[in-house]
């Protein structure tokens, strides 16, 4: 087989032809990454500066900030809502209202929160304009004014936003999750864009891995690198991703992504264009897609922005089995929206959005777990065949392993000398090791969820998969009977 | 096609940017821990001194001293922590001319000019605290700067020089957008005399309105009695949104002859006037407006019951009565929103009135 396929002309040509297109693919994309880099690092140290101690005071001391209304939605949040809540309700912001949206949790979530802080059931004073599932109740707390709790049907986490930006009162909505921690002055940090500048639609902020560090009263008190290989990795994976991949999208005009967990949106625009969209598994992506494309149809000058400083943690996959249903459902939704706004593509009317966000997407996100498995079955077949240069292909491997390591040092590198979260050395060790390391074995992991995520979308799968919580490893507190809520009126 | 040698020159490029990437690790980290401990030391210096001063125990001049025996990013940093909690304006209006022609503030205000922002920041950041009325220049300079950041420091620097500085910001305020607007507005309060000065003679209704609005908006923010009782004058101007924001700027003006005002306000044709005039009625708790906003909340705009309902509940008492009569009422929609409201818990009613 092996003397067949090296005499074959046409397999000899193909194998060129692919070499030559996946040579081409690396170092277009490999450039572009690096052209992120160098455009992250300067704007990462305008934040480092602005984000400075004294700075940041004095927004607190203002009482003009911008008023937000926290929108949360809850399903099957158990484990960790009561804390996860009381964070929120304890930041360091002067004006803000917390809308926590149980989606028909069918564990004791609710119960939990009516324990927790004292709910009595209230009138719904809430004028609707989305289209949702049903809401089966309103709920205020007697020790905390900034709650409100809505009990509605299940109808998954867009549609649970929609309830919570119908009933959100205030100008501009933060976005998260109830797994979330966001830290004490992130939101004050996260309104600087809009007090600064008068072109913003929507600013997103860090996520960081929770998993290893201490968390009590809802707070992290301790930054740990976890030792585990797949939790420390993708805290590496975060820091690249974040640090410059977002960073650097800014000056290019187009921020596609702004994480679903932490973003504040002026909620003007998230109404124009009807909210959430309840049918993609990735609605924060879709969000800021359409969103994007608004604010280009409308000619509106406002941006959607990324701030490294203000941050929040969040628990990511320890297990092979959840990380790959997190992946193949990240992919899969990225696919359902390439395909949902593919006129966008290459589209000038769109500006940067279709001239580079979303031709860069397609070809360096969607693309990508498409040409690295080809490049891994091109590499066995030719080994097959007796076709391979080997000093080739172990130069190629080792260039293409040294860049990608050199984008997680440089990630590491621009997180040490600016926000500098991780004080312990043991840590920095910690997170070189994985960057080193994250290469064998989880990279081919993911490529292989991604391309799942190609088959799936064919099928018409359409769930989120189920993840599990490990919780920030504080004991939940023990629940009473939740009393009977008292009459509406 | 790519060939080997070139793949070679990509590992060694590669290698370098690695080495440098480590070695900038340890190098850039352990230069920011020396700088930040500088600071650190500075600011413990300088923290007992101004204590000292605070209660007359040692003059100006130790404080100087100490100053100019650190390094000027030392220095500066120190001073910037320190002046923002720790000193009255009048304590900065002091220490000010002391610092003005130090060496150290010298050579950080000659970046007022700089190519590079952050230059600019810093000495835009040194003028809000040892600016004098010689600087009005450097600070109009800094105010049309192109960074956000560097402008919105400068504001600081023209409130505490107040004049033709404060008119200049505040007639850009009407044309930025509201966060932003608002943001800035409060920056220049922070010197009130000034921005009343400046102030009070744009709230005439010979602005236009849409400029109008800001300043009333500005009003209502700084909540000082001399601008609001112009405010008030202006209750009867033909456009409705310029009544729509005297409504809602009435609610800091804590006057007995503001009530009747709003009362009028409460009968008006345009229903966000009205209910902006029962929303600052409730937060005035004018007692005497009971019977008419208990008229309102059949009013037949959602938001006027609404706002009505609220004012009701938050004025407490009789006032309270009235809702409780309108609950049981033969007017299906009053009836309604009397219910919705009565069910609100007393610190629901006074932060939902508050937006």
């Amino acid at each position: 087989m092996a003397d067949a396929l090296q005499h074959s002309a046409w397999f000899v040509r193909a194998v060129h032809a692919a070499d030559l297109g996946i040579l081409w693919y690396m170092l277009l994309v490999n450039s572009f990454f690096a052209l992120l880099l160098v455009l992250a690092a300067p704007q990462l140290f305008a934040h480092w500066r602005f984000g400075s101690e004294d700075v940041l005071a004095r927004s607190l001391t203002s009482s003009a900030v911008p008023r937000v209304s926290i929108l949360v939605p809850a399903h099957n949040e158990a484990v960790t809502i009561v804390e996860s809540l009381r964070a929120l309700l304890t930041l360091q912001y002067p004006y803000f209202e917390v809308i926590l949206v149980n989606d028909g949790s069918s564990d004791d979530t609710l119960a939990r929160l009516i324990a927790a802080y004292d709910l009595y059931q209230v009138p719904p004073a809430v004028m609707r304009r989305l289209r949702t599932e049903r809401v089966k109740a309103y709920y205020r707390s007697r020790t905390w004014t900034k709650l409100l709790v809505v009990d509605k049907h299940n109808g998954g986490k867009a549609d649970s936003l929609n309830v919570g930006l119908d009933a959100a009162r205030f100008p501009y909505v933060l976005a998260c999750d109830a797994d979330t921690l966001i830290e004490p002055d992130a939101l004050l940090r996260l309104a600087r864009p809009f007090l600064f500048d008068q072109k913003i639609a929507a600013v997103g902020g860090t996520i960081r891995v929770v998993n290893a560090c201490t968390v009590r009263e809802g707070r992290v008190v301790d930054a740990r690198v976890d030792h585990r290989w797949l939790s420390g990795i993708q805290t590496v994976e975060y820091l690249r991703a974040f640090l410059f991949g977002r960073l650097g999208w800014n000056l290019l005009g187009g921020n596609l992504i702004i994480s679903g967990a932490f973003g504040l949106f002026r909620r003007d625009f998230l109404t124009e264009i009807l909210g959430y969209a309840t049918s993609t598994v990735t609605e924060d992506f879709e969000l800021i897609v359409r969103l994007q494309r608004h604010l280009r149809e409308q000619a509106s000058p406002a941006k959607v922005v990324f701030i490294p400083d203000p941050v929040a943690w969040t628990e990511v996959p320890t297990s092979v089995a959840v990380l790959g249903r997190q992946r193949e459902r990240w992919h899969r939704g990225l696919i359902s929206t390439m395909v949902a706004h593919r006129h966008v593509l290459f589209n000038p009317k769109y500006g940067a959005t279709g001239l580079i966000a979303m031709p860069y997407f397609l070809f360096a996100e969607l693309l990508a777990p498409v040409v690295e498995a080809a490049g891994l079955v091109i590499t066995v077949l030719c080994t097959i065949a007796g076709v391979l240069s080997t000093r080739f292909a172990v130069a190629f491997f080792v260039a293409a392993y040294l860049f990608g390591t050199l984008l997680s040092l440089a990630a590491i590198l621009m997180e040490e000398v600016s926000f500098h979260r991780y004080r312990r050395p043991s840590d920095t060790a910690r997170l070189l090791w994985f960057a080193f390391i994250e290469p064998f074995g989880f990279r081919q992991l993911t490529i292989w969820f991604r391309l799942k995520a190609f088959w799936r979308y064919v099928q018409g799968y359409h769930s989120w998969g189920r993840m599990k919580r490990e919780g920030f490893g504080a004991t939940p507190p023990p629940v009473s009977p939740a009393p009977a809520a008292p009459p509406s009126r | 096609m790519l060939s080997l040698d070139a793949l070679a020159i990509a590992l060694a490029i590669e290698g370098t940017l690695i080495a440098i990437a480590l070695g900038g690790l340890v190098g850039l980290r352990m230069w920011l821990i020396v700088r930040a401990r500088q600071v650190e030391a500075g600011v413990a210096a300088l923290e007992p001194l101004l204590h000292r001063w605070l209660i007359d125990d040692v003059p100006v001049d130790a404080i100087v001293r100490a100053l100019r025996g650190l390094p000027a990013h030392v220095a500066f940093r120190s001073v910037a922590r320190l002046t923002t909690p720790y000193l009255t304006f009048e304590r900065q209006q002091r220490l000010a001319p002391r610092l003005r022609h130090e060496p150290w503030v010298q050579r950080l205000l000659a970046g007022h000019d700089s190519l590079f922002w952050w230059r600019r920041f810093d000495a835009a950041r040194l003028l809000s605290i040892v600016g004098d009325p010689a600087d009005a220049p450097m600070v109009a300079a800094l105010l049309a700067d192109t960074r956000p950041a560097v402008r919105l420091v400068a504001i600081d620097a023209a409130a505490r020089l107040g004049g033709a500085l404060v008119d200049l910001e505040l007639s850009t305020l009407p044309f930025r957008q509201d966060a932003v607007q608002q943001y800035q507005f409060a920056a220049l309060a922070r010197h009130p005399g000034a921005v009343v000065a400046a102030l009070i003679p744009r709230l005439t209704p010979l602005e236009p309105p849409a400029q109008l609005v800001a300043w009333i908006d500005a009003a209502a923010f700084l909540a000082h009695p001399d601008v609001l009782w112009r405010v008030r004058d202006l209750a009867l101007h033909p456009d409705a949104v310029v009544r729509l924001h005297v409504a809602r700027a009435l609610r800091r003006h804590a006057e007995p002859e503001t009530v009747p005002v709003l009362l009028r306000l409460l009968g008006d044709d345009d229903w966000r006037v009205r209910a902006q005039a029962a929303r600052a009625l409730g937060a005035l708790r004018a007692v005497s407006a009971a019977a008419p906003l208990s008229a309102a909340v059949r009013d037949r705009a959602w938001w006027v019951r609404y706002r009505a309902a609220l004012a009701l509940a938050q004025i407490g008492g009789e006032a309270r009565a009235h809702l409780v009569t309108v609950a049981g009422g033969d007017d299906p929609l009053a009836r309604d929103m009397a219910a919705l409201v009565s069910g609100l818990s007393p610190a629901a009613v006074v932060e939902m009135s508050e937006v």
